[in-house]
């Protein structure tokens, strides 16, 4: 019975953000390969330029089932896949729902240097202050995470390469994709894991975000997402870089923020098919990156100089406090067509200011120490508006 | 198709490209690019540098260019169209940020030009950066590039392919599998995955791969010679330093054909190294201005796909650059499918004027299969009509001969019917094979085989021959002619045993058969003129001539073989062949005499030279085949027909003497009356040596018979005969002359004549034969009575009975023996008789008769009387 109503249960690809229904997704023969002769998946190959020769794609009875066995060496695989890409779902899905989380933001926003210090904050220090577990779910997550966002910052201590575009680099295409555990005490008072969560990132390359077209393309995740972070370079706000004067290090003038924002919505609405009238209920944390660089405009007493202390739950006070903040600080910042067009459009949204690096790599392009400030605010926030966290008022 | 011109095309990180906003995008192009194909080239255009080299690449210039692998891609575009890119790593972008890289690609609208797309690897006009000093500006379309502005370098010729696979022994193989890896992969889906420890050797090792196949097939083989994602891979790439391939087992054994020059540690091959890989590879080694010609050769051919059909375009440059291959046949049809398919006109013209060759490559195969072969071949032609191929088609049916019949010593029967199916097919051939077959060397080498030819391979060689020479108007003719060098070769090698091989070809056309027989005759008076045969052996070689021409024909003295003995009767330079014609009709026949008689009546109907030169031949040779009763009655035939007056007077008196044989003294034999009257007549006609003593006694038969007086003529003829002859005439008469006599003066006068015939001595042996004849009668009747009484009282004195006194004694003697085995009665009835007889003039004798006759007769009494009482008693 259970089986029934999982299989006609709808999910989303984390790979190609295609809903597709539990009972109907095939799986892979996991038989070593010397016991079942691989084949090319042309499912895969036209999705994802994949031509490997793969394990056999067995096709499902039609209802949800946990395994299905192979014709050919009757091993029962237990690997499932997206109807639609092929790609290899997460081991639980079915069991836990995915949240797919979007980091988007123009070029040079430090999109990529957020993720990377985001997770490992996570797994690090905020986890276990708010006794969550993060895990990568595969090892490709576990390979490009260390090659592509760790190694470089924290190991290498250099900043990251400017992301590829997505349409010309396949890994951009790949989310990271992880497992995020809630452990507490069970009725009789017994560590217990209490619900679990799969989180998929995306980094996205910022010139991806500029066309519409390609938005629509390679973006889809953006109106399929369960929350979407909009990471804004405060040094490429005029009156900020007018601010700060010729002291500052200053990356060259980007995309208009707005500009990326209005795309993303309309990208929104029309993916989810919503009417100009009608809010989107995406939660989205419009994040204020870099946010060390802009100390000096920032008045000494906001609470956005400190870190935030999310501690058994998502602190909402202090959320609301530098959310005031940060609006207060765009209004003064000339972006008040910003906060009007989220306030609009958003019906759940909040404004924070954070630092990946703690430090401005202009110029040496080193990283000689990760101090991070408030990345986890928006992660958290958006956490707790899917309900995954708790709040302390 | 060759595109003339190419359009360019910059992706890199820039400020102002064509997207409108700053970041990765085109930066140019040039006006015309279709947008679907920027749109593609984008997404290849994507580049990641080993990760073990990131770092330096901040160090920038030369070690920068040093640190990160040039990616050369060769790649198709959905269009159709071929794209070339080069991609480098190029650093910082615009922003400062390392990761930047600079694509330059050039999209033809078909082949690159007359080219390898690896080739355009070393085209010096590569882009590799972005210009600082026009960074900030707004990009001009980028001019198209003419194949003129396209000057290759020679980084990648074949002559430097050549130098790196010698620099490593291993190479050569290590290519010849890369390439069966390209074929093993069209169907597995295998991608060959090369990793090298330098960038340089990545670039050779895809050349050289690219180069195995001809530039006509590069549609397929897309290549990058820096790859770092597993996924996106093309048909060729290779790899070097950490990328995100993993070089572990699922890789190499299943996903990959791994070429690992860095540990080494290659995928084994599941597939043989074939035909294709090996040698391309072994030529790009050792021979690569053959491997260009090959590649030259491919052009004529529209695959464009670079799998395991190429093959056949390699086995096919092969023959036609003149190696001598072996071929099953079940390649050979796949290698015609191929050329049906895929060749060009030009090919098709290739493939055809090379059939010699082409076949030559089956001529291991067993002779059926090059005959089927053939004929797919001329089909092949038939519907890919070309006039400048029946040559080709006509040398090829000639080696085939050469090599299945002359040399193999195969069936010829499946060449001629090829041939019949080729003259049918294509024109001209017939006319092409004609001259071919009579040029010099051809005969030479024909005439060179006669050695090791049976008698099927020389008339398959001799039928070939006199078809040439009929179709290009030399035969017949006696001399120079390829047919006379046939023979003339057969004879000198050694004792032909047969010379049907030379006839046969035209036994059905009596004038040609004529001729054939014509030739060879004067090829074997010409051997005897020069003295390299002599005569005898001369004549044997025509007779055996004339025999084989009798066993041409089936069915005896058909009108064809009648013909051409009319012919021969004409010459008598042929009499040796129509003799040795009739013996071995004679021979083979059953009825010999029924046979000789239709061929003599056939034959020998007209008087000729060859009757005179055959009679004795003839004769001695009817004498040893014939019995002699059938000997004797075609003698006698010939007397008869009065044959014999023909004859010379020696041959004229065997054959009468062998006739005479036959004449009995039978009255009722009239036949014998015949030859006996012909025989004496010609013998004292032409007053012959031989005695005709039998004809005349048969003459007198009847005379004698009946008692008549006897001409002197007679007496001597009885004297001449010999013995037998004499018994033979005699008996008869004797007994039917006795038989007729009833009392003693009757017998006297009946056997008195025929004693005094002479020959009293003979007489008595047939009067004791006749007597013996005689002696199971029981009875004793007139004659033997009036026999009894003559002898009894014959009389010495009597001079009419004087020559019967030598028999006397013998006649009493066998008539006492006669009486003394009788039985009772008949002994009583020859007492009574004698004691009546008078006693002189031989009483004593006649008294001893009574005596010892009645002692006999009273002896078989007792005997009896003894028997009959001892039979009471019981």
């Amino acid at each position: 019975m259970l089986g029934a109503i999982k299989g006609i249960r709808s999910e989303i690809c984390p790979y190609c953000f295609e809903h597709f229904k539990l009972g109907k997704t095939p799986f892979r023969c996991t038989s070593p390969m010397s016991r079942c002769a691989p084949e090319v998946d042309s499912v895969l190959e036209r999705h994802w330029e994949d031509s490997r020769p793969m394990g056999k794609v067995l096709a499902g009875p039609g209802r949800f089932v946990r395994s299905v066995e192979c014709p050919d060496c009757s091993n029962k695989s237990r690997k499932r896949l997206c109807p639609t890409c092929h790609s290899d779902l997460p081991h639980t899905t079915g069991d836990f729902k995915n949240y797919v989380f979007a980091v988007i933001g123009a070029k040079e926003s430090g999109k990529s240097h957020y993720i990377s210090v985001l997770i490992n904050q996570i797994k690090k220090q905020v986890g276990p202050d708010l006794n969550m577990l993060l895990e990568p779910m595969n090892d490709p997550t576990i390979r490009r995470y260390r090659n592509d966002f760790y190694n470089p910052v924290y190991n290498e201590k250099r900043i990251i390469e400017a992301t590829q575009s997505a349409l010309a680099n396949r890994n951009v295409q790949s989310p990271l994709v992880y497992c995020l555990t809630f452990t507490g005490k069970n009725l009789i008072g017994r560590n217990a894991i209490k619900k679990a969560a799969v989180l998929v990132f995306f980094d996205t390359a910022g010139e991806d975000l500029d066309d519409e077209d390609t938005m629509s393309t390679v973006n889809k995740y953006i109106y399929r997402s369960d929350g979407i972070i909009l990471l804004i370079d405060p040094l490429q706000l005029p009156q900020v870089r007018n601010d700060l004067g010729d002291g500052t290090s200053l990356p060259g003038v980007n995309t208009e923020t707005t500009d990326i924002l209005t795309r993303t919505t309309r990208l929104i609405q029309k993916g989810q098919n919503i009417k100009p009238n009608a809010q989107i209920k995406i939660p989205l944390a419009v994040a204020f990156s870099k946010f060390d660089a802009v100390d000096s405009l920032v008045d000494d007493q906001f609470q956005l100089h400190a870190n935030g202390r999310h501690i058994g739950g998502f602190d909402d006070a202090d959320f609301q406090a530098t959310n005031s903040e940060m609006m207060a600080l765009l209004v003064r910042w000339d972006g008040h067509d910003l906060v009007q067009q989220v306030q609009t459009r958003y019906k759940r949204h909040g404004f924070f200011g954070l630092s990946a690096l703690g430090c401005n790599p202009h110029g040496s392009k080193e990283v000689p120490r990760v101090a991070p400030r408030r990345v986890e605010d928006p992660f958290l926030w958006l956490l707790a508006e899917n309900g995954l966290i708790g709040r302390n008022k | 198709m060759l595109g003339k011109t190419a359009h360019q095309f910059y992706y890199t990180s820039c400020k102002i490209g064509l997207s409108g906003y700053a970041g990765f995008q085109t930066r140019a192009e040039s006006t015309g690019l279709a947008l679907e194909d920027r749109r593609e080239l984008e997404r290849k255009s994507g580049y990641q540098p080993p990760r073990d080299t990131e770092r330096a690449t901040e160090a920038g210039g030369d070690l920068l260019a040093e640190a990160c692998p040039q990616s050369y891609k060769v790649i198709q575009l959905a269009s159709g169209r071929t794209a070339v890119l080069q991609i480098s790593y190029s650093g910082e972008d615009y922003s400062g940020r390392f990761g930047n890289y600079f694509a330059h690609g050039l999209v033809f609208d078909g082949r690159p030009g007359d080219s390898w797309p690896v080739d355009l690897f070393a085209w010096p006009r590569w882009v590799k950066a972005l210009n600082e000093a026009e960074a900030d500006k707004d990009p001009e379309p980028l001019p198209m590039i003419s194949l003129d502005e396209l000057a290759i370098g020679d980084d990648f010729g074949f002559p430097e392919l050549q130098d790196f696979l010698s620099e490593d022994a291993s190479r050569r193989d290590d290519l010849a599998k890369m390439v069966s890896s390209v074929f093993a992969g069209a169907s597995d889906g295998r991608k060959l995955l090369i990793r090298e420890v330098s960038a340089v050797g990545a670039m050779y090792w895809v050349a050289c791969v690219l180069k195995a196949f001809p530039r006509t097939c590069q549609a397929g083989l897309t290549c990058s010679t820096f790859q770092f994602d597993p996924r996106g891979t093309l048909a060729i790439n290779a790899t070097l330093g950490e990328t995100d391939f993993l070089f572990d087992e699922g890789e190499r054994k299943y996903q990959f054909y791994v070429f690992d020059f860095l540990t080494q540690n290659h995928s084994a091959l599941d597939v043989e190294t074939h035909e294709y890989p090996s040698t391309v590879a072994s030529w790009m080694a050792s021979d690569p201005e053959r491997l260009l010609r090959f590649h030259d050769f491919a052009e004529h051919f529209t695959l464009s796909e670079a799998d395991d059909r190429l093959k056949h375009v390699l086995r096919l440059f092969r023959i036609q650059d003149g190696e001598e291959l072996q071929l099953p046949e079940s390649d050979i049809n796949e290698m015609l499918d191929f050329v049906a398919t895929f060749g060009t006109p030009v090919a098709v013209r290739l493939v055809l004027q090379e059939s010699t060759a082409f076949l030559a490559a089956l001529a291991k195969a067993p002779v059926e299969i090059w005959v089927r072969s053939f004929k797919r071949l001329i089909g092949f032609a038939a519907t890919k009509p070309d006039p400048a191929v029946a040559s080709s088609f006509a040398m090829a049916w000639l080696e085939g001969l050469h090599h299945f019949v002359f040399s193999e010593l195969s069936a010829p029967q499946p060449l001629f019917s090829l041939r019949k199916t080729l003259l049918e097919s294509i024109s001209d051939t017939e006319h092409l094979l004609a001259i071919s077959t009579s040029l010099p060397e051809q005969l030479d080498r024909i005439v060179d085989a006669v050695p090791n030819l049976d008698a099927p391979r020389l008339e398959a060689a001799m039928a070939q021959v006199l078809w040439a020479s009929m179709q290009t108007g030399s035969w017949p003719s006696l001399q120079g002619t390829p047919a006379r060098q046939l023979i003339e070769a057969a004879i000198s090698v050694a004792d032909p045993t047969t010379f049907t091989w030379a006839m046969r070809p035209v036994h059905q056309s009596p004038k040609n058969l004529c001729h054939m027989i014509e030739l060879i005759v004067s090829i074997i008076k010409d051997s005897i003129a020069d003295k390299e045969i002599d005569a005898a052996y001369g004549a044997d070689l025509q007779m055996k001539l004339g025999q084989d021409f009798a066993d041409l024909f089936s069915e005896t003295l058909s009108q064809n073989q009648l013909s051409v003995i009319g012919f021969l009767l004409q010459d008598s330079n042929f009499n040796e062949v129509i003799f040795g014609d009739w013996q071995r009709g004679l021979e083979a026949s059953q009825d010999k005499m029924a046979w000789h008689l239709k061929y003599e009546s056939a034959v020998f109907g007209q008087p000729s030279n060859y009757q005179k030169w055959a009679l004795p031949r003839t004769i001695n040779h009817l004498h040893s085949v014939l019995s002699s009763k059938e000997f004797r009655e075609q003698m006698c035939r010939w007397v008869i027909s009065h044959r014999t007056k023909q004859m010379s007077k020696k041959n004229a008196e065997y054959v009468l003497q062998v006739a005479m044989k036959t004449v009995t003294f039978d009255p009722q034999d009239t036949h014998s009356d015949e030859i006996a009257s012909i025989i004496e007549k010609e013998i004292l006609e032409r007053k012959m040596s031989i005695s005709s003593g039998r004809a005349a006694l048969r003459i007198y038969t009847r005379s004698a018979i009946k008692a008549e007086k006897l001409p002197a003529s007679a007496s001597a003829a009885i004297k001449q005969v010999d013995q037998s002859t004499y018994f033979e005439f005699m008996l008869p008469i004797l007994s039917q002359r006795l038989e007729q006599v009833s009392d003693i003066k009757g017998y006297k006068n009946a056997i008195i004549p025929l004693i005094n015939y002479g020959r009293a001595g003979d007489f008595l042996q047939i009067y004791l034969l006749h007597m013996k004849n005689r002696s199971t009668s029981e009875r004793l009747d007139a004659f033997e009575l009036a026999e009894i009484g003559f002898w009894l009282n014959f009389d010495k004195s009597d001079k009419a009975c004087s020559d019967l006194e030598a028999i006397e004694i013998g006649a009493r003697k066998a008539l006492f023996l006669k009486i003394r085995v009788a039985n009772p009665k008949t002994m009583k009835k020859a007492l009574t008789f004698i004691r009546r007889l008078p006693n002189d003039p031989n009483a004593e004798i006649k008294g001893n008769w009574i005596m010892s006759l009645e002692t006999l007769s009273a002896e078989r009494g007792s005997w009896i009387q003894k028997i009959i009482t001892l039979g009471k008693r019981q």
